[in-house]
């Protein structure tokens, strides 16, 4: 029997992120109250801000992995599929924060989108990866791939702090940090901020799932790639014997 | 009540799109590692 991604570990991650999935929205949907000035559209920030905590660090994981493949004497291609792996799941969690949050904003705000600062920022972060995402895909070698990404790779994260703090530098529609504050300054009911611990442990569960899969993917289709190569040469090199 | 059943369309379609899409990606993430999973020998999965 040949062996697919699976382990014994990441088949019980995987039900741990079930499990943290239904414990979630056991939580979100039923048992936490609604929020005094939201209402119920505060179910949707049980998602809206685990998502987007996901989304930033896998950015910041996609970072780091590539700084470790250029600058570590090796240059291991793991560490550039780590980097295209969490980005490929960074791309879909902003993704999933910008539709969310416009669902949220038409029951809080009335609209879905604003060319706020926070919304565009965070619209502008999911571009400028998809762009990344775009790179990894030119033609080249691995090794060629992996450097120009990396180099992109470290430059994107930057945008993050600017998407972070977006509602501090500039006059936003967008509500300010709840949790993160400055201040140290938790001003949150207690149930409302366990839910939004269990989504960001749950969410953060799925992440490493997903990312321990998808890197051996990529290495399975780097494999076949190389082989496919190696036949194609092979089979030229012959013709040539031949002639 | 009232007000959750209003607003119940954009809440559960939020959470529908969210689990949607995520299952829809695992799904498709195990399906290639199966099919790939064939043209690789065991021997060469690092995690194996």
């Amino acid at each position: 029997m040949t062996r697919s991604t699976g382990t014994k570990a990441t088949r019980v991650m995987g039900i741990a992120v079930i499990a943290a999935m239904a414990w979630l929205a056991l939580f979100a949907l039923v048992l936490s109250p609604a929020d005094v000035n939201q209402g119920e559209s505060v179910r949707l920030l049980y998602i809206h801000v685990p998502t987007i905590w996901v989304a930033y660090l896998s950015f910041i994981v996609t970072a780091v992995s590539s700084g470790l493949y250029l600058f570590t004497k090796k240059h291991s291609l793991g560490w550039d599929r780590l980097a295209g792996a969490s980005a490929e799941f960074g791309v879909l969690f902003v993704g999933l924060t910008l539709i969310v949050g416009a669902m949220w904003g038409r029951l809080t705000w009335g609209v879905f989108w604003q060319w706020d600062a926070r919304l565009t920022t965070t619209a502008m972060l999911f571009v400028t990866y998809i762009g990344y995402l775009a790179v990894r895909r030119l033609g080249g070698t691995h090794q060629q791939r992996a450097k120009r990404s990396a180099v992109l790779g470290m430059l994107s994260v930057l945008l993050i702090p600017l998407v972070h703090w977006s509602v501090v530098i500039w006059r936003s529609l967008h509500q300010t940090a709840s949790v993160l504050d400055t201040d140290g300054d938790i001003a949150m009911d207690d149930m409302m901020l366990f839910t939004l611990f269990v989504g960001v442990v749950a969410f953060t569960l799925l992440y490493a799932w997903l990312v321990i899969h998808r890197t051996r993917v990529m290495a399975m289709e780097d494999m076949v790639e190389d082989s496919a190569l190696e036949t194609a040469l092979a089979e030229r090199r012959a013709e040539g014997v031949a002639r | 009540m009232i007000a959750f059943f209003d607003d119940a369309g954009f809440i559960l379609g939020g959470w529908i799109i969210t689990f949607g899409a995520v299952a829809g990606v695992a799904w498709r993430l195990v399906r290639q590692g199966r099919t790939l999973g064939k043209s690789v020998p065991d021997d060469d999965k690092y995690w194996t």
